[in-house]
């Protein structure tokens, strides 16, 4: 991806991310890691979203954090910032503690988001998407991975097996939702902000 | 978002290459020329803040983070797009 685009890329998953904030979700982004760490100078405009590559995100789905206890919300990171975005998945972890109790969260490690959500989409999936799966991931709520799965906790794994027989946490959680623009809805959909008229010269071709 | 306003962006070597497009008044120097290597009106600039945004009609050079709202660029305002080199000055000598 050549710079521009991906100064586009970053500035559509902010856009993304941002129409998706409410009691669920919210985030910070910044431009650096240690911006980050140090939560200081946050993107907040829509026109820098282009230099948002590092994310501080809260998903307040209360999650598993040992046999029967829970925690309200988890904050993680997001780094865009990886060789090959958006074929590449971001590079992820978890910042708050405890860590959640499931085989796809460890201290340290990514969060394990599956290359059959991520790599094997080919760059067709956005920000929000990560979000969602990341909090349903928090809630057991998926298919999952085939039997033998055991990921990084098998104890908690037959935990939920055993107390709740393969379904989520809470099946009447509500998940933040991707804005409707995204699915091209024409009523609701914002027109481009940079809308060329005209353009005279002679060597760059029509685009 | 306040409605859009005209603007002939000309180009910072050739003359003969101009881009016209509506653009929100609200937008700052540093979107709109993000937008302009976008399109491939310019090439991709090495530094940040190499290309500066100069309004004709007042020879105002705008700010990176101004808007064109606030440096009062008019709707069919001619702005030059200008190639500053890190360390020389820029803009009207």
């Amino acid at each position: 991806m050549k710079p521009g685009e991906l100064i586009e890329r970053r500035r559509f998953d902010f856009r993304v991310v941002s129409d998706m904030r409410g009691p669920v979700f919210d985030f910070e982004a910044y431009r650096s890691r240690a911006d980050l760490e140090r939560r200081r100078n946050p993107i907040t405009r829509p026109e820098d979203g282009g230099q948002a590559s590092k994310y501080r995100m809260t998903l307040r789905v209360p999650t598993l954090v040992g046999p029967g206890e829970f925690a309200p919300e988890t904050v993680f990171g997001v780094d865009l910032d990886v060789y090959n975005y958006p074929l590449a998945e971001p590079l992820t972890w978890v910042i708050s503690r405890p860590i959640p109790w499931s085989p796809h969260f460890k201290e340290g490690a990514p969060i394990c988001i599956g290359t059959e959500f991520w790599v094997a989409r080919k760059g067709h999936v956005t920000l929000g998407d990560l979000v969602i799966h990341i909090a349903m991931m928090l809630n057991w709520d998926e298919k999952g991975r085939g039997p033998g799965y055991v990921g990084w906790n098998k104890e908690a794994l037959e935990y939920h097996a055993e107390h709740y027989q393969g379904r989520s946490l809470d099946p009447d959680f509500r998940y933040p939702t991707l804005p409707v623009w995204l699915f091209g809805a024409a009523s609701s959909g914002p027109e481009p902000s940079f809308e060329v008229i005209e353009r005279t010269d002679d060597d760059v071709p029509e685009w | 978002m306040s409605d859009k306003i005209r603007i002939n962006f000309l180009h910072p070597t050739n003359p003969s290459q101009s881009l016209t497009a509506r653009v929100p008044p609200e937008m700052t120097a540093a979107w709109l020329v993000e937008q302009l290597i976008v399109r491939g009106f310019i090439p991709q600039s090495s530094e940040v803040g190499q290309y500066k945004l100069q309004d004709i009609r007042t020879n105002n050079l705008l700010h990176d983070d101004q808007s064109l709202l606030a440096a009062g660029v008019q709707d069919g305002a001619s702005i030059r797009v200008i190639h500053a080199t890190t360390g020389a000055e820029v803009g009207p000598r």
